[in-house]
Protein backbone atom coordinates (compact mmCIF):
# COMPACT_ATOMS: atom_id res chain seq x y z
CA UNK A 1 0.00 0.00 0.00
CA UNK A 2 1.07 3.83 -1.06
CA UNK A 3 2.47 5.79 2.08
CA UNK A 4 2.89 9.28 2.58
CA UNK A 5 3.57 11.23 5.11
CA UNK A 6 3.47 15.21 5.78
CA UNK A 7 3.30 17.65 8.53
CA UNK A 8 -0.33 19.31 7.14
CA UNK A 9 -3.03 17.15 5.14
CA UNK A 10 -5.67 19.49 3.59
CA UNK A 11 -8.73 17.68 2.22
CA UNK A 12 -10.40 19.77 -1.04
CA UNK A 13 -8.62 22.35 -3.03
CA UNK A 14 -11.43 24.85 -3.33
CA UNK A 15 -10.99 28.51 -2.00
CA UNK A 16 -10.56 27.58 1.46
CA UNK A 17 -8.23 24.45 1.26
CA UNK A 18 -6.27 26.59 -0.66
CA UNK A 19 -6.29 29.63 1.67
CA UNK A 20 -5.52 26.85 4.17
CA UNK A 21 -2.74 25.30 2.09
CA UNK A 22 -1.11 28.71 1.48
CA UNK A 23 -0.92 30.06 4.92
CA UNK A 24 0.59 26.81 6.45
CA UNK A 25 2.98 26.46 3.80
CA UNK A 26 4.53 30.41 3.91
CA UNK A 27 5.13 28.98 7.88
CA UNK A 28 7.48 26.18 6.65
CA UNK A 29 5.36 23.61 7.24
CA UNK A 30 4.85 20.29 4.36
CA UNK A 31 1.54 20.85 3.35
CA UNK A 32 -0.43 17.54 0.90
CA UNK A 33 -3.82 18.85 -0.75
CA UNK A 34 -6.13 16.04 -1.74
CA UNK A 35 -8.57 17.03 -4.25
CA UNK A 36 -11.40 14.21 -5.73
CA UNK A 37 -11.39 16.70 -8.98
CA UNK A 38 -8.78 16.32 -11.45
CA UNK A 39 -8.21 20.10 -10.73
CA UNK A 40 -7.89 22.77 -8.19
CA UNK A 41 -10.76 25.85 -7.21
CA UNK A 42 -14.05 23.40 -6.71
CA UNK A 43 -16.71 25.04 -7.29
CA UNK A 44 -15.36 28.30 -8.84
CA UNK A 45 -14.41 26.69 -11.45
CA UNK A 46 -17.52 26.80 -13.03
CA UNK A 47 -19.14 30.24 -11.46
CA UNK A 48 -17.80 32.06 -14.76
CA UNK A 49 -19.54 34.81 -13.69
CA UNK A 50 -17.91 38.21 -11.84
CA UNK A 51 -17.64 39.71 -9.06
CA UNK A 52 -15.23 37.24 -6.82
CA UNK A 53 -12.37 38.77 -4.97
CA UNK A 54 -13.23 42.32 -4.17
CA UNK A 55 -12.29 41.60 -0.35
CA UNK A 56 -9.49 39.37 -0.96
CA UNK A 57 -7.94 40.82 -3.90
CA UNK A 58 -9.18 44.08 -3.82
CA UNK A 59 -10.25 43.01 -7.47
CA UNK A 60 -13.10 41.96 -9.23
CA UNK A 61 -12.45 38.34 -10.88
CA UNK A 62 -14.93 35.69 -12.28
CA UNK A 63 -14.92 32.40 -10.32
CA UNK A 64 -12.25 30.46 -13.03
CA UNK A 65 -9.57 33.52 -12.54
CA UNK A 66 -10.15 33.79 -8.53
CA UNK A 67 -9.56 30.13 -8.35
CA UNK A 68 -6.16 30.61 -10.76
CA UNK A 69 -4.74 33.41 -8.64
CA UNK A 70 -4.78 30.97 -5.94
CA UNK A 71 -3.83 28.21 -7.26
CA UNK A 72 -0.89 30.19 -8.23
CA UNK A 73 0.32 31.33 -4.87
CA UNK A 74 0.17 27.44 -3.87
CA UNK A 75 2.85 26.68 -6.69
CA UNK A 76 5.08 29.59 -4.98
CA UNK A 77 4.95 27.20 -2.19
CA UNK A 78 5.98 24.59 -2.74
CA UNK A 79 2.47 22.41 -1.74
CA UNK A 80 1.58 19.00 -2.82
CA UNK A 81 -1.50 18.39 -4.77
CA UNK A 82 -2.60 14.87 -5.02
CA UNK A 83 -5.97 15.12 -7.91
CA UNK A 84 -8.56 12.19 -8.06
CA UNK A 85 -8.06 10.99 -4.93
CA UNK A 86 -11.23 10.48 -2.71
CA UNK A 87 -11.56 10.34 1.22
CA UNK A 88 -12.64 6.95 2.19
CA UNK A 89 -12.05 7.19 6.00
CA UNK A 90 -9.63 8.12 8.76
CA UNK A 91 -7.72 6.73 11.31
CA UNK A 92 -8.00 9.20 14.43
CA UNK A 93 -5.61 7.10 16.59
CA UNK A 94 -2.82 7.48 14.25
CA UNK A 95 -3.41 10.56 12.73
CA UNK A 96 -3.82 8.84 9.05
CA UNK A 97 -6.15 9.39 6.24
CA UNK A 98 -7.41 6.67 4.05
CA UNK A 99 -7.72 7.65 -0.10
CA UNK A 100 -9.37 6.12 -2.87
CA UNK A 101 -6.99 6.80 -6.28
CA UNK A 102 -6.07 5.45 -9.75
CA UNK A 103 -3.08 4.11 -8.03
CA UNK A 104 -4.99 2.27 -5.60
CA UNK A 105 -5.28 2.36 -1.94
CA UNK A 106 -3.28 5.93 -0.65
CA UNK A 107 -2.48 6.34 3.27
CA UNK A 108 -1.40 10.19 4.34
CA UNK A 109 -0.02 10.66 7.77
CA UNK A 110 0.24 13.86 8.79
CA UNK A 111 0.70 16.09 12.20
CA UNK A 112 -2.62 17.83 11.60
CA UNK A 113 -6.02 17.67 8.92
CA UNK A 114 -7.78 20.36 7.45
CA UNK A 115 -11.58 19.34 6.20
CA UNK A 116 -12.65 22.13 3.43
CA UNK A 117 -14.82 19.56 1.30
CA UNK A 118 -17.26 22.56 1.08
CA UNK A 119 -20.95 22.01 0.21
CA UNK A 120 -23.51 19.92 -1.55
CA UNK A 121 -26.79 21.15 -3.13
CA UNK A 122 -30.15 20.38 -1.49
CA UNK A 123 -31.55 17.40 -3.58
CA UNK A 124 -35.21 17.35 -5.23
CA UNK A 125 -35.85 14.59 -3.36
CA UNK A 126 -35.81 16.59 0.09
CA UNK A 127 -38.18 19.06 -0.94
CA UNK A 128 -40.98 16.71 -0.76
CA UNK A 129 -42.95 17.47 -3.86
CA UNK A 130 -46.04 15.62 -5.68
CA UNK A 131 -46.51 14.63 -9.16
CA UNK A 132 -44.27 12.55 -11.59
CA UNK A 133 -40.59 11.57 -11.49
CA UNK A 134 -39.16 12.97 -14.53
CA UNK A 135 -36.30 14.14 -16.10
CA UNK A 136 -35.73 18.01 -16.60
CA UNK A 137 -35.31 18.59 -13.09
CA UNK A 138 -31.98 19.97 -12.01
CA UNK A 139 -30.27 21.44 -8.97
CA UNK A 140 -28.59 25.17 -9.98
CA UNK A 141 -25.08 23.68 -9.77
CA UNK A 142 -25.94 21.08 -11.89
CA UNK A 143 -27.68 23.01 -14.60
CA UNK A 144 -24.33 25.48 -14.11
CA UNK A 145 -21.87 23.08 -14.35
CA UNK A 146 -24.21 21.40 -17.67
CA UNK A 147 -23.99 24.78 -19.40
CA UNK A 148 -20.80 26.37 -18.51
CA UNK A 149 -18.21 23.24 -18.62
CA UNK A 150 -20.26 20.84 -20.43
CA UNK A 151 -21.31 22.83 -23.44
CA UNK A 152 -24.94 21.10 -23.05
CA UNK A 153 -28.05 23.00 -21.99
CA UNK A 154 -30.27 21.86 -19.82
CA UNK A 155 -33.52 22.30 -21.91
CA UNK A 156 -35.29 25.25 -23.92
CA UNK A 157 -38.21 26.71 -21.34
CA UNK A 158 -37.41 26.82 -17.67
CA UNK A 159 -38.87 27.63 -14.23
CA UNK A 160 -36.39 28.54 -11.05
CA UNK A 161 -37.66 27.63 -8.12
CA UNK A 162 -35.60 29.46 -5.10
CA UNK A 163 -34.22 32.93 -5.22
CA UNK A 164 -30.55 32.29 -3.75
CA UNK A 165 -27.65 33.74 -5.40
CA UNK A 166 -26.77 30.68 -7.67
CA UNK A 167 -30.31 30.55 -9.19
CA UNK A 168 -30.55 34.19 -10.13
CA UNK A 169 -27.30 33.64 -11.92
CA UNK A 170 -28.70 30.46 -13.30
CA UNK A 171 -31.79 32.75 -14.82
CA UNK A 172 -29.65 35.11 -16.55
CA UNK A 173 -27.30 32.32 -18.13
CA UNK A 174 -29.83 30.32 -19.19
CA UNK A 175 -31.32 33.20 -20.41
CA UNK A 176 -28.06 34.14 -22.68
CA UNK A 177 -28.02 30.86 -23.81
CA UNK A 178 -31.26 31.30 -25.47
CA UNK A 179 -33.47 29.01 -22.71
CA UNK A 180 -36.77 31.33 -21.53
CA UNK A 181 -36.96 31.45 -18.28
CA UNK A 182 -40.58 32.00 -17.14
CA UNK A 183 -40.31 33.14 -13.34
CA UNK A 184 -38.36 32.17 -10.47
CA UNK A 185 -40.37 31.60 -6.96
CA UNK A 186 -39.37 32.30 -3.79
CA UNK A 187 -41.36 30.52 -0.87
CA UNK A 188 -40.47 33.14 1.48
CA UNK A 189 -41.84 37.02 1.34
CA UNK A 190 -38.56 38.44 0.87
CA UNK A 191 -35.56 37.49 -1.93
CA UNK A 192 -32.98 34.86 -1.13
CA UNK A 193 -30.04 36.48 -2.67
CA UNK A 194 -27.82 39.48 -3.00
CA UNK A 195 -29.72 42.87 -4.03
CA UNK A 196 -27.40 43.06 -6.72
CA UNK A 197 -28.24 40.01 -8.64
CA UNK A 198 -32.11 40.67 -8.49
CA UNK A 199 -31.43 43.77 -10.44
CA UNK A 200 -28.79 42.44 -13.12
CA UNK A 201 -30.04 39.11 -13.68
CA UNK A 202 -33.25 39.45 -13.62
CA UNK A 203 -34.89 43.04 -13.96
CA UNK A 204 -32.04 43.19 -17.00
CA UNK A 205 -34.19 40.80 -18.52
CA UNK A 206 -37.60 40.88 -17.59
CA UNK A 207 -37.63 37.96 -15.35
CA UNK A 208 -40.50 37.54 -13.19
CA UNK A 209 -39.82 37.20 -9.06
CA UNK A 210 -42.74 35.49 -7.76
CA UNK A 211 -42.43 35.62 -3.73
CA UNK A 212 -44.49 34.04 -1.21
CA UNK A 213 -44.64 31.46 -4.00
CA UNK A 214 -43.65 27.50 -4.36
CA UNK A 215 -44.08 24.47 -6.66
CA UNK A 216 -46.72 22.19 -5.50
CA UNK A 217 -46.25 19.87 -8.46
CA UNK A 218 -44.57 18.71 -11.00
CA UNK A 219 -46.24 16.70 -14.07
CA UNK A 220 -44.89 15.17 -17.32
CA UNK A 221 -44.55 11.92 -19.06
CA UNK A 222 -40.71 11.02 -19.09
CA UNK A 223 -39.75 14.28 -19.53
CA UNK A 224 -41.33 17.24 -16.79
CA UNK A 225 -44.25 19.15 -18.89
CA UNK A 226 -45.48 20.94 -16.67
CA UNK A 227 -44.71 22.55 -13.45
CA UNK A 228 -47.70 23.92 -10.71
CA UNK A 229 -47.21 27.00 -8.54
CA UNK A 230 -49.01 27.89 -5.72
CA UNK A 231 -49.10 30.84 -3.75
CA UNK A 232 -48.26 30.48 0.06
CA UNK A 233 -49.69 32.07 3.58
CA UNK A 234 -47.13 34.02 6.72
CA UNK A 235 -47.50 30.13 7.82
CA UNK A 236 -46.31 28.68 4.78
CA UNK A 237 -48.98 27.11 3.65
CA UNK A 238 -50.80 26.73 0.61
CA UNK A 239 -53.43 29.08 -0.37
CA UNK A 240 -55.89 27.33 -2.18
CA UNK A 241 -57.18 28.59 -5.51
CA UNK A 242 -53.85 30.36 -6.31
CA UNK A 243 -52.50 27.54 -8.51
CA UNK A 244 -50.69 28.46 -11.64
CA UNK A 245 -49.77 26.24 -14.63
CA UNK A 246 -46.66 26.96 -16.15
CA UNK A 247 -45.44 24.78 -19.36
CA UNK A 248 -41.92 24.15 -19.29
CA UNK A 249 -39.71 21.34 -19.86
CA UNK A 250 -37.28 22.22 -17.33
CA UNK A 251 -37.28 23.51 -13.97
CA UNK A 252 -34.09 24.50 -11.85
CA UNK A 253 -33.89 24.12 -8.20
CA UNK A 254 -31.23 26.70 -5.85
CA UNK A 255 -33.02 25.31 -2.74
CA UNK A 256 -30.27 25.86 -0.26
CA UNK A 257 -26.61 24.29 0.51
CA UNK A 258 -25.99 21.59 2.77
CA UNK A 259 -22.35 21.28 4.30
CA UNK A 260 -20.44 18.13 2.89
CA UNK A 261 -19.84 16.44 6.11
CA UNK A 262 -20.97 12.54 5.12
CA UNK A 263 -17.58 11.15 4.78
CA UNK A 264 -16.43 12.48 8.83
CA UNK A 265 -19.17 12.28 10.49
CA UNK A 266 -18.25 10.20 12.57
CA UNK A 267 -15.40 11.14 13.69
CA UNK A 268 -15.71 14.74 14.72
CA UNK A 269 -18.54 16.57 15.98
CA UNK A 270 -21.29 18.45 13.45
CA UNK A 271 -24.22 20.42 13.83
CA UNK A 272 -27.48 18.24 13.85
CA UNK A 273 -29.51 20.86 12.34
CA UNK A 274 -27.44 22.88 10.25
CA UNK A 275 -24.96 19.49 9.24
CA UNK A 276 -21.85 21.95 9.52
CA UNK A 277 -18.43 20.74 11.07
CA UNK A 278 -18.48 22.27 14.79
CA UNK A 279 -15.28 24.32 15.47
CA UNK A 280 -14.22 27.24 17.33
CA UNK A 281 -13.52 30.76 16.01
CA UNK A 282 -9.39 29.41 15.25
CA UNK A 283 -11.62 26.22 13.14
CA UNK A 284 -10.44 23.82 15.41
CA UNK A 285 -12.91 20.72 16.01
CA UNK A 286 -13.05 18.67 18.67
CA UNK A 287 -10.30 16.88 17.84
CA UNK A 288 -7.35 18.77 18.62
CA UNK A 289 -5.21 17.68 15.71
CA UNK A 290 -8.42 18.70 13.21
CA UNK A 291 -9.41 21.78 11.38
CA UNK A 292 -12.49 22.39 9.37
CA UNK A 293 -13.31 25.73 7.02
CA UNK A 294 -15.77 26.91 4.50
CA UNK A 295 -18.94 25.95 3.94
CA UNK A 296 -18.65 22.66 5.43
CA UNK A 297 -18.40 24.64 8.20
CA UNK A 298 -21.40 27.34 7.54
CA UNK A 299 -22.38 28.44 4.26
CA UNK A 300 -20.92 31.96 3.31
CA UNK A 301 -21.57 34.35 0.48
CA UNK A 302 -18.91 35.43 -0.52
CA UNK A 303 -15.47 33.27 -1.35
CA UNK A 304 -13.09 35.85 0.22
CA UNK A 305 -15.00 35.33 3.44
CA UNK A 306 -14.21 31.42 2.75
CA UNK A 307 -10.79 31.86 2.05
CA UNK A 308 -10.12 34.11 5.28
CA UNK A 309 -11.49 31.53 7.10
CA UNK A 310 -8.98 28.93 5.32
CA UNK A 311 -6.23 30.96 6.00
CA UNK A 312 -7.44 30.60 9.64
CA UNK A 313 -7.38 27.13 9.77
CA UNK A 314 -3.75 26.74 8.01
CA UNK A 315 -2.57 29.16 10.79
CA UNK A 316 -4.35 27.38 13.57
CA UNK A 317 -3.14 24.18 12.05
CA UNK A 318 0.38 25.60 12.31
CA UNK A 319 0.37 26.64 15.92
CA UNK A 320 -0.96 23.29 16.85
CA UNK A 321 2.08 21.91 15.19
CA UNK A 322 4.73 24.25 16.68
CA UNK A 323 3.34 24.97 19.88
CA UNK A 324 0.67 21.32 20.66
CA UNK A 325 -1.29 23.93 22.81
CA UNK A 326 -4.94 23.26 22.98
CA UNK A 327 -6.34 26.23 25.04
CA UNK A 328 -9.27 26.82 26.38
CA UNK A 329 -12.45 27.60 24.43
CA UNK A 330 -15.85 28.69 25.56
CA UNK A 331 -19.41 28.89 23.96
CA UNK A 332 -20.59 31.19 21.29
CA UNK A 333 -24.40 31.57 21.91
CA UNK A 334 -27.10 32.54 19.23
CA UNK A 335 -29.19 34.89 20.98
CA UNK A 336 -32.73 36.88 19.50
CA UNK A 337 -32.27 37.63 15.71
CA UNK A 338 -29.53 35.48 14.47
CA UNK A 339 -29.45 32.69 12.37
CA UNK A 340 -26.08 31.14 11.46
CA UNK A 341 -22.83 32.12 12.62
CA UNK A 342 -19.66 30.67 11.53
CA UNK A 343 -18.12 29.62 15.12
CA UNK A 344 -19.25 28.10 18.37
CA UNK A 345 -16.88 28.24 20.86
CA UNK A 346 -14.32 31.37 21.35
CA UNK A 347 -10.54 30.56 22.55
CA UNK A 348 -9.17 32.78 25.07
CA UNK A 349 -6.66 34.80 24.31
CA UNK A 350 -7.42 35.20 20.31
CA UNK A 351 -9.00 37.79 18.19
CA UNK A 352 -12.56 36.66 17.08
CA UNK A 353 -13.88 37.35 13.44
CA UNK A 354 -17.19 36.39 13.40
CA UNK A 355 -19.34 35.72 10.63
CA UNK A 356 -23.44 36.06 11.06
CA UNK A 357 -26.67 35.24 9.23
CA UNK A 358 -29.55 37.08 10.46
CA UNK A 359 -33.11 35.04 10.65
CA UNK A 360 -35.58 37.20 9.64
CA UNK A 361 -35.09 40.86 7.94
CA UNK A 362 -34.41 43.78 10.08
CA UNK A 363 -35.26 47.40 9.08
CA UNK A 364 -33.30 48.89 11.87
CA UNK A 365 -31.62 46.82 14.53
CA UNK A 366 -27.83 46.40 15.58
CA UNK A 367 -25.74 43.39 16.62
CA UNK A 368 -24.78 43.19 20.03
CA UNK A 369 -22.11 40.60 21.45
CA UNK A 370 -22.08 40.27 24.92
CA UNK A 371 -21.27 38.21 28.38
CA UNK A 372 -23.38 38.24 30.99
CA UNK A 373 -24.51 41.70 30.75
CA UNK A 374 -20.70 43.38 29.56
CA UNK A 375 -20.90 44.48 25.91
CA UNK A 376 -18.27 43.40 24.28
CA UNK A 377 -19.07 45.03 20.79
CA UNK A 378 -22.02 46.79 19.46
CA UNK A 379 -22.42 47.46 16.00
CA UNK A 380 -23.87 50.91 13.82
CA UNK A 381 -27.48 50.78 13.45
CA UNK A 382 -28.10 49.59 10.15
CA UNK A 383 -30.47 46.97 8.31
CA UNK A 384 -29.77 43.54 8.03
CA UNK A 385 -31.56 40.64 5.70
CA UNK A 386 -30.67 36.96 5.78
CA UNK A 387 -28.99 36.77 2.10
CA UNK A 388 -26.36 39.33 3.63
CA UNK A 389 -23.82 38.37 5.90
CA UNK A 390 -22.03 40.55 8.26
CA UNK A 391 -18.97 40.00 9.16
CA UNK A 392 -17.20 41.83 13.00
CA UNK A 393 -13.47 41.59 13.77
CA UNK A 394 -13.02 42.03 17.72
CA UNK A 395 -9.58 42.33 19.32
CA UNK A 396 -8.82 39.99 21.84
CA UNK A 397 -8.10 42.58 24.64
CA UNK A 398 -11.67 44.40 23.95
CA UNK A 399 -13.33 40.60 25.34
CA UNK A 400 -13.84 40.75 28.88
CA UNK A 401 -12.94 37.49 30.96
CA UNK A 402 -16.17 37.33 32.18
CA UNK A 403 -17.61 35.23 29.53
CA UNK A 404 -15.44 32.43 31.13
CA UNK A 405 -18.13 32.50 33.67
CA UNK A 406 -20.94 31.93 31.20
CA UNK A 407 -20.71 32.69 28.11
CA UNK A 408 -20.57 34.84 24.85
CA UNK A 409 -23.85 35.57 22.94
CA UNK A 410 -24.61 37.38 20.06
CA UNK A 411 -27.69 39.20 19.11
CA UNK A 412 -29.30 41.20 17.40
CA UNK A 413 -31.54 44.10 18.34
CA UNK A 414 -34.24 45.57 16.99
CA UNK A 415 -34.45 49.61 17.01
CA UNK B 1 -38.40 65.71 -12.26
CA UNK B 2 -38.10 62.09 -11.87
CA UNK B 3 -35.89 60.09 -8.64
CA UNK B 4 -34.51 56.97 -9.98
CA UNK B 5 -33.79 53.66 -7.52
CA UNK B 6 -30.89 51.61 -8.30
CA UNK B 7 -29.09 48.93 -6.82
CA UNK B 8 -25.79 49.26 -6.68
CA UNK B 9 -24.13 46.18 -8.96
CA UNK B 10 -20.25 47.10 -8.27
CA UNK B 11 -19.52 44.92 -5.58
CA UNK B 12 -21.74 42.56 -2.97
CA UNK B 13 -22.56 45.51 -0.78
CA UNK B 14 -25.49 46.65 -2.86
CA UNK B 15 -25.84 49.96 -1.93
CA UNK B 16 -29.41 51.45 -2.88
CA UNK B 17 -28.23 54.84 -4.96
CA UNK B 18 -31.28 57.43 -5.88
CA UNK B 19 -30.42 59.25 -8.85
CA UNK B 20 -32.85 62.81 -9.44
CA UNK B 21 -33.16 63.47 -12.95
CA UNK B 22 -34.82 67.15 -14.09
CA UNK B 23 -37.43 67.62 -16.97
CA UNK B 24 -34.60 67.65 -19.52
CA UNK B 25 -33.39 64.30 -18.06
CA UNK B 26 -30.27 65.98 -16.92
CA UNK B 27 -28.80 64.49 -13.43
CA UNK B 28 -29.23 67.01 -10.54
CA UNK B 29 -28.30 64.83 -7.60
CA UNK B 30 -26.80 61.28 -6.81
CA UNK B 31 -27.44 60.11 -3.03
CA UNK B 32 -26.77 56.26 -1.37
CA UNK B 33 -23.74 55.26 -2.85
CA UNK B 34 -20.74 54.90 -0.83
CA UNK B 35 -17.74 55.04 -3.22
CA UNK B 36 -16.64 56.53 -6.17
CA UNK B 37 -17.15 53.62 -7.87
CA UNK B 38 -21.07 53.84 -7.12
CA UNK B 39 -20.88 56.96 -8.21
CA UNK B 40 -20.01 56.82 -11.59
CA UNK B 41 -22.01 53.43 -11.78
CA UNK B 42 -25.47 55.37 -10.66
CA UNK B 43 -24.20 58.21 -13.68
CA UNK B 44 -24.06 55.33 -16.47
CA UNK B 45 -26.99 53.73 -15.38
CA UNK B 46 -28.78 56.45 -16.06
CA UNK B 47 -27.48 57.16 -19.18
CA UNK B 48 -26.61 54.27 -20.76
CA UNK B 49 -26.30 51.42 -18.85
CA UNK B 50 -23.14 49.36 -19.21
CA UNK B 51 -22.41 45.36 -18.58
CA UNK B 52 -19.56 43.09 -18.04
CA UNK B 53 -20.82 39.95 -20.05
CA UNK B 54 -19.19 36.66 -18.69
CA UNK B 55 -20.06 33.36 -20.93
CA UNK B 56 -18.14 30.71 -22.88
CA UNK B 57 -17.00 30.42 -26.02
CA UNK B 58 -17.05 26.94 -27.87
CA UNK B 59 -13.41 24.94 -27.92
CA UNK B 60 -12.15 22.61 -30.36
CA UNK B 61 -9.30 20.46 -29.85
CA UNK B 62 -9.41 21.06 -26.37
CA UNK B 63 -9.36 18.70 -23.20
CA UNK B 64 -12.21 20.70 -22.33
CA UNK B 65 -15.51 21.87 -24.73
CA UNK B 66 -15.80 25.35 -23.41
CA UNK B 67 -13.62 28.13 -22.59
CA UNK B 68 -15.30 30.58 -20.13
CA UNK B 69 -14.78 34.50 -20.93
CA UNK B 70 -15.32 37.74 -20.50
CA UNK B 71 -15.87 41.18 -21.71
CA UNK B 72 -12.44 43.35 -20.96
CA UNK B 73 -15.07 46.12 -19.70
CA UNK B 74 -18.25 47.01 -19.45
CA UNK B 75 -20.36 47.05 -23.26
CA UNK B 76 -23.61 48.85 -23.63
CA UNK B 77 -26.15 46.86 -22.15
CA UNK B 78 -28.44 47.29 -25.14
CA UNK B 79 -25.40 45.18 -27.21
CA UNK B 80 -25.98 42.32 -24.95
CA UNK B 81 -28.30 39.92 -26.87
CA UNK B 82 -26.43 41.13 -30.20
CA UNK B 83 -22.63 40.04 -28.71
CA UNK B 84 -24.06 36.85 -27.31
CA UNK B 85 -25.33 36.31 -30.87
CA UNK B 86 -21.29 36.91 -31.89
CA UNK B 87 -19.77 34.40 -29.54
CA UNK B 88 -22.60 32.01 -30.25
CA UNK B 89 -21.18 32.06 -33.58
CA UNK B 90 -17.80 31.73 -32.65
CA UNK B 91 -15.13 28.97 -31.70
CA UNK B 92 -11.38 28.91 -30.49
CA UNK B 93 -8.68 25.86 -31.19
CA UNK B 94 -6.96 24.86 -28.41
CA UNK B 95 -4.43 25.67 -26.45
CA UNK B 96 -6.16 28.37 -24.86
CA UNK B 97 -4.26 30.61 -22.32
CA UNK B 98 -6.01 33.07 -19.51
CA UNK B 99 -6.87 36.34 -20.70
CA UNK B 100 -5.79 35.45 -24.14
CA UNK B 101 -7.68 37.79 -26.82
CA UNK B 102 -10.22 35.34 -28.44
CA UNK B 103 -12.59 38.59 -30.11
CA UNK B 104 -11.35 42.31 -29.81
CA UNK B 105 -13.37 44.63 -30.42
CA UNK B 106 -16.55 43.29 -30.40
CA UNK B 107 -19.42 44.53 -32.27
CA UNK B 108 -17.49 48.14 -32.14
CA UNK B 109 -17.91 48.46 -28.23
CA UNK B 110 -14.09 48.99 -27.68
CA UNK B 111 -14.34 45.54 -25.10
CA UNK B 112 -12.42 42.45 -26.43
CA UNK B 113 -13.47 39.04 -25.49
CA UNK B 114 -11.23 37.36 -22.78
CA UNK B 115 -10.50 33.43 -21.96
CA UNK B 116 -11.15 33.31 -17.83
CA UNK B 117 -9.17 30.47 -17.84
CA UNK B 118 -6.98 27.91 -19.77
CA UNK B 119 -7.57 24.95 -21.56
CA UNK B 120 -5.17 22.69 -23.04
CA UNK B 121 -4.67 20.92 -26.24
CA UNK B 122 -5.59 17.68 -26.46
Amino acid sequence: MNRLETDILVIGAGAAGMGAAICAANSGVSVIVVERNPDAGGILNQCIHNGFGLHYFKKEFTGPEFAYQLYSKTKESGIQFLFNHFLLQLDLKNKTAIFASEEGIKLIACKALIYTAGARERPFGSLLIPGDRVSGIFTAGVAQRLTNIENRLPGTKALILGSGDIGLIMARRLTLEGVEVVAVCERMPYPGGLARNIDQCLKDFGIPLLLSTTVTEVRGDGRLREVITSSLDENYNIIEGTQRSWSVDTLVLSVGLVPSTTPIMDYFSIDGKSRGVIVDNCMRTDKDWIFSAGNCVIIYDLVDYVTYQGEMAGRSAVNYIKNGNNPARYPIKKGNGVGVINCSYYVENSDLELYIRVNKPKEKAKLVVRSDNTIIYEGKPSAFIPSEMVRVKIKAEKIDDSFKKSSLVTEIIDL
Amino acid sequence: MKDVDMVCIQCPMGCKIKVSLDDDEKVTEISGYTCKSGKDYALQEVTDPHRVITTSIKVIGGNLPLVSVKTSKPVPKRLVLEIMDIIKNSQVHAPVELNQIIISNIAETGSDILATKSVEKL
